[in-house]
């Protein structure tokens, strides 16, 4: 046992403390279970105690103790189960429930809310109380979430989360007494890209958020554990499904992505899946009278590997919504082809990367808990690229000094003594002239450098030596061919260029693997239904290449198949073809 | 069918009244071939009682005096599908039965007519689980649905008009011949037992066979007449029941309870809670106590009175089975009036009773206990000293104690065994330890014994029915707790804390400690017992049912090789089998 760490006991049983530890964390640390409610701590919050639930006893000690808030000390005796406890819990407990409104038939949070749980555990009482209830404001606008006063037991869970991590405090705790509650200074809606996060945080249903109001109830949902694919910091979120169609995504927990929040365009980002009246349920072919005719899987894989096998310079490329193995098993398709999965033989992208890691400057390890004291941003909005990424980083310059810088050019980077982690775009590692510059970055103090893109699994492709879908791609890699696209809600992506639509029009041929209708669709000589990223399972890789498993959180409809399935029926074909002897 | 000519009076020569016809010397009826002949058609239909489960036991009742399915033209109920041209299915289909069903029902009469009695053979019902066909008409075309669960007998009848009223829709020549295909594929059966020496005859006795007492197969070998080998199987009515109690919460495992011994629901609905409040270590206020007695010794009595019932009738004394049922709907009426359900009761709630006793229940218990008790001297009288009553029960099936003790045979099948056995003595629950009764036992262990201790444990029950309603306590009907019983719903719409306790225990439901607990209770079938273990959320991590009449078919092989195939009909009618416990 080392200085910092000591032993004492809860309900008489002895678990381990540490130095600066509270009662309540130690306990959560020991795995242990315990009697300990709350309502205002969280983990990644600093601790008010002022919901007065996770009271307990400390045997010599008067009066009874937060447990959020109160340092372990060695040899204490901690009571959670004394009279005394009980009796503060359930106090605590009716004072709550004095002015609640009988919501519970309507709440969204009815069944996930801690209310009724620690309703069930401390107060198995009925109301005391006669009077009329305080009537206050409900379902008040606050942008993408909604906020009831009645509900709310101002824990200021959402106040603190708005001022320590977001960082610019639009809301907090207005009115005295009896009349507390929680507004935004100006009375306005909450603007920022986080307050889906309040719906999660509160442990009543004050918050809820506009997307998933009046629409299930949680035990009628599936939870599954899957990363968010909206953006590349890849967010450990939780799909909740139910019948085969996403109703809503709630934060993960992963301490070295996103802690415990989500941005709120994540949030909403489950839209793209669910979108069933669009779907692709059977492989099409273009008919001789122009129109697409439904056809059976053999029929059309037979017909693409046709046009692919009779194409002079056939072409496979691929979106960065794609899971690393599908990535690799188009790259083989590519191989066979004489091709490369988006060109990736002559990229300039690639060749600068190479030259980044070959002189041991890649970005490694957690981005979020980055050891460089210095982040310097070249032509890029954090917040726009990687919310969750962008806002845990200004909460360490906050916190801890660390520097952020935001320049417009690579040349523009100012030299500095400290570690620094050069995060830049598309444009800037695309230069051809970039690999030169690497040595004068390096003596301005960079020691490693974050490659940014849009879209889900950029940096996956990149450590896959395959181009990242980006301008590089768009501008000038598909010529007059043919090719074979794995469009996965391309046309539903930012990075879709104008000009990408007019390269398009030049093919001959496209084979085109989609889960939906889109405007791709119209340039498709051949459509396979492939499964969307929900339905898929494999691995993908975040911004900063950590590894997150996409878990299948859907069941594909119709004759939908994987991008792995797909690429092995068609180069089967392709060997039946070439009568390679078995 | 139209009249074209009124009453004629021999000889009258004007009418009263000049609006109508004149009479004339002739009656003449002009009508359709097809509404003569349905009309006929309709008057006799043939059915067919294709009783699987808890549903058979309301279409017996639907037979019975109070009902009374003669004033269709349809009491002749025909075992033998040849005979007949109108199945009436009643009961849950498992996989298992449903090719027994369909080569039953391609071996009817035209036209065929089905009724699918029950929710199960409507849609499945609460039977969602991978064994139990997920209606009747996956497998054979049906004409008339009566839902519920079990419907009551009055809407059999409404089914049974409801047909008549199709048949009259017919052509008189062509019945539409019934070319369905079934929506699943059938197995084969496989039910063609081959005899192990040549001259040997293999038979089945069962599934469908009405001195089964449901879907039992026994399959038997004889020589001559004479048993030499017996091998019960069962199976035919498995409904996954075990692995549905762990997918469920703790109250909506209730209703199925009700289905495990379809001859005593409330019995079962007392020991199932009396286990949960075991787990829970609660123990329900003395008020309701005294009615669960009450309720549970009704239950004895309803299942004793369709065993004795249909044992005499299996023994060829068909009164007895209109008797004992028609004094059955008393007992019924009794169960309706406290909880609204007559069959299906699903009478209790852990922690206590759903609703309070009325004076209507008290007083109908009362006028019950006066009229039944001389019924039952009466059938005494009847039965113990007749001479052919005796010759078919006496010294046939013969249950020695020690091979009773082997195969854990429990309940009245054990007492007639000479071994003075019973759990409510033994070790006293609810409040049989402040009754004065006896235990019934006899020394033969032959059909007899058994016959003379249910009759005697109707005698013991009624009298502790009768000293039990005159002493009930006042008090709570349930204890107060509202984490186990929710509160009444004026108190959820007005206030916060209760409005939570409902939410809770409705969606979530009851929330009970970690443990295990094994509880068992004299049933009257035997001991059954309930081993619940719990992972402290609000299903049980695993539910298991010990029943009793499990092992007294087991034991059937004992008792019956050597002897007649006749005496296998007593035999196994004497030991009260009921499928939807054995099977669960």
């Amino acid at each position: 046992m080392s200085e910092d760490t000591f032993k004492f006991s809860i309900d008489n049983v002895e678990i381990e403390g540490k130095k600066g530890e509270t009662i309540l964390q130690s306990a959560l640390r020991s795995g242990k279970k315990f009697d300990l409610p709350f309502y205002c701590w969280h983990e990644e919050l600093s601790s008010p105690a002022q919901c007065r639930i996770c009271q307990v006893e400390v045997d010599g000690w008067g009066k009874l103790v937060t447990s959020c808030s109160t340092p372990a000390n060695p040899d204490m005796k901690v009571s959670t189960k004394s009279d005394k406890v009980k009796a503060a819990r359930a106090g605590v407990m009716e004072l709550y429930l004095l002015n609640h409104p009988l919501d519970c038939p309507i709440c969204d949070k009815g069944g996930e809310c801690k209310l009724q749980d620690y309703t069930m555990r401390y107060h198995l009482k009925p109301s005391a109380f006669t009077h009329h209830k305080i009537r206050r404001a409900k379902h008040k606008n606050m942008g993408r979430v909604i906020y009831d006063a009645e509900r709310c037991i101002v824990c200021t869970r959402c106040t603190r989360f708005d001022e320590e991590v977001v960082g610019d405090s639009q809301i907090g705790v207005v009115n005295r007494g009896v009349g507390l509650e929680i507004d935004s200074f100006d009375g306005g809606e909450v603007t920022h890209n986080f307050s889906g996060n309040f719906a999660d945080l509160c442990p009543v249903g004050a918050w809820t958020t506009k997307d998933y109001r009046f629409k299930s109830r949680p035990w009628q949902l599936t939870k599954i554990d899957s990363p968010c694919t909206t953006c590349s910091n890849g967010c450990q979120a939780v799909y909740w499904q139910a019948k085969n169609k996403l109703h809503r995504i709630t934060a993960g927990k992963n301490s070295d992505i996103n802690k415990r929040w989500i941005c709120d365009k994540g949030r909403e980002g489950y839209h793209l899946y669910n979108n069933v009246e669009n779907r692709y349920e059977q492989p099409m072919v273009r008919g001789a009278n122009g129109e697409f005719e439904e056809c059976s899987w053999e029929e059309a894989a037979r017909i693409a590997s046709e046009i692919l096998r009779e194409s002079k310079s056939p072409a496979v490329f691929t979106t960065n919504l794609v899971t690393n193995e599908a990535a690799n098993s188009l790259k083989d398709l590519a191989k066979d082809l004489n091709s490369s999965l988006n060109g990736s033989d002559n990229s300039a992208l690639l060749e600068n990367w190479q030259a980044v890691v070959s002189k041991g400057m890649a970005q490694k390890g957690s981005a979020i808990n980055h050891s460089a004291k210095r982040f310097v941003v070249v032509g890029l909005d954090l917040w726009e690229t990687t919310p969750i990424f962008a806002v845990l980083s200004n909460k360490r310059k906050r916190d801890e000094g660390l520097v952020i810088e935001e320049v417009a050019s690579l040349d523009k980077v100012s030299s500095n003594n400290n570690p620094t982690l050069l995060i830049i775009g598309e444009k800037e590692l695309g230069d051809k002239s970039f690999s030169q510059k690497l040595d004068e970055l390096k003596n301005k103090g960079v020691t490693e450098i974050l490659p940014l893109f849009e879209g889900c699994n950029p940096r996956g492709l990149l450590e896959s030596g395959i181009t990242p879908f980006g301008s590089e791609v768009q501008g000038d890699k598909i010529a007059a061919g043919t090719a074979l696209f794995l469009a996965s809600d391309l046309s539903r992506e930012k990075s879709f260029l104008p000009q990408f639509k007019q390269q398009l029009s030049n093919l001959d041929k496209l084979i085109l693997l989609d889960d939906v209708s889109s405007p791709m669709s119209e340039f498709a000589s051949v459509i396979l239904p492939t499964r969307n990223f929900a339905m898929s399972f494999g691995g993908i890789s975040t911004f900063d290449n950590q590894s997150q498993v996409m878990k299948q959180v859907l069941q594909p409809t119709g004759a939908m198949k994987s991008v792995e399935e797909i690429v092995s029926l068609l180069s089967a074909h392709d060997h039946k073809h070439q009568e390679v002897p078995r | 069918m139209t009249v074209s000519s009124s009453k004629p009076e021999f000889g009258e020569t004007g009418a009263k009244n000049p609006d109508l016809p004149k009479p004339g010397p002739f009656t003449i009826f002009t009508s359709q071939l097809d509404k003569l002949v349905n009309w006929g058609r309709k008057w006799s239909v043939w059915p067919h009682p294709m009783g699987i489960s808890c549903c058979a036991i309301e279409l017996m009742a639907s037979a019975a005096p109070r009902y009374d399915l003669a004033r269709f033209g349809m009491e002749a109920m025909r075992f033998s599908p040849r005979q007949s041209d109108c199945m009436i299915a009643a009961g849950t289909l498992s996989y298992k039965m449903a090719p027994i069903l369909r080569q039953i029902y391609d071996q009817m009469q035209e036209p065929k007519w089905v009724i699918a009695q029950g929710a199960c053979l409507c849609t499945g019902g609460m039977y969602d689980s991978y064994n139990v066909v997920q209606g009747l008409d996956e497998i054979v075309p049906v004409d008339i649905y009566v839902p519920g669960c079990p419907p009551r007998p009055e809407a059999l009848l409404d089914a049974l008009m409801t047909l008549q009223k199709k048949i009259t829709k017919e052509h008189w020549n062509t019945h539409p011949r019934r070319s369905y295909r079934p929506k699943i594929s059938i197995p084969k059966t496989t039910l063609a037992p081959k005899a192990t020496k040549p001259e040997y005859l293999s038979l089945n006795i069962g599934p469908q066979h009405p001195s089964t007492h449901g879907v039992l197969r026994v399959k038997v070998e004889l020589d001559g007449e004479t048993i030499v080998s017996s091998e019960p199987e069962v199976g035919f009515l498995h409904r996954g029941k075990e692995k549905i109690g762990e997918t469920k919460d703790y109250h909506q495992f209730i209703p199925y309870t009700d289905r495990f011994d379809y001859t005593c629901p409330p019995a079962m609905n007392v020991g199932y809670v009396m286990a949960v409040e075991k787990l829970l270590d609660i123990e329900a206020p003395p008020r309701c106590q005294w009615v669960r007695t009450i309720l549970f010794e009704l239950a004895r009595i309803s299942s004793h009175l369709i065993s004795f019932g249909c044992y005499a009738m299996d023994v060829g004394a068909v009164s007895f089975y209109l008797w004992t049922f028609a004094e059955r709907e008393f007992v019924l009426d009794i169960f309706e009036e406290f909880i609204g359900h007559r069959f299906t009761t699903s009478s209790q709630r852990i922690g206590g009773l759903p609703r309070d006793i009325t004076p209507e229940f008290i007083e109908k218990i009362r006028k019950f206990v006066k009229h039944f008790i001389p019924k039952l001297e009466e059938w005494d009288n009847f039965l113990a000293r007749n001479r052919i009553w005796m010759d078919r029960t006496r010294g046939v099936g013969v249950l020695k104690p020690e091979t009773a003790i082997d195969y854990g045979v429990t309940g009245p099948n054990l007492r007639a065994s000479g071994i003075p056995h019973d759990l409510r003595k033994a070790r006293p629950y609810l409040i049989y330890d402040q009754l004065d009764w006896k235990i019934c036992s006899e020394q033969e262990g032959d059909s007899y014994a058994r016959f003379r201790v249910r009759l005697d444990e109707m005698k013991e029950s009624i009298k502790m029915v009768g000293q039990a309603v005159e002493n009930i306590p006042e008090g709570p009907i349930s204890i107060d707790q509202p984490n186990v019983i929710i509160p009444p719903k004026d108190k959820v719409y007005t206030e916060m804390e209760s409005l939570i306790h409902h939410f809770m225990i409705i969606s979530e439901g009851i929330k009970v400690p970690e443990g295990a607990v094994f509880w068992s209770q004299e049933n009257p079938k035997g001991e059954l017992g309930w081993y619940i273990e719990s992972d402290g959320s609000s299903r049980a991590k695993r539910l298991h049912i010990h029943s009793s009449a499990y092992r007294a078919v087991q034991a059937l092989p004992e008792m019956v090789n050597g002897q007649l195939v006749a005496d296998l009909v007593t035999t196994l009618a004497s030991l009260d089998p009921v499928l939807g416990e054995i099977d669960k």
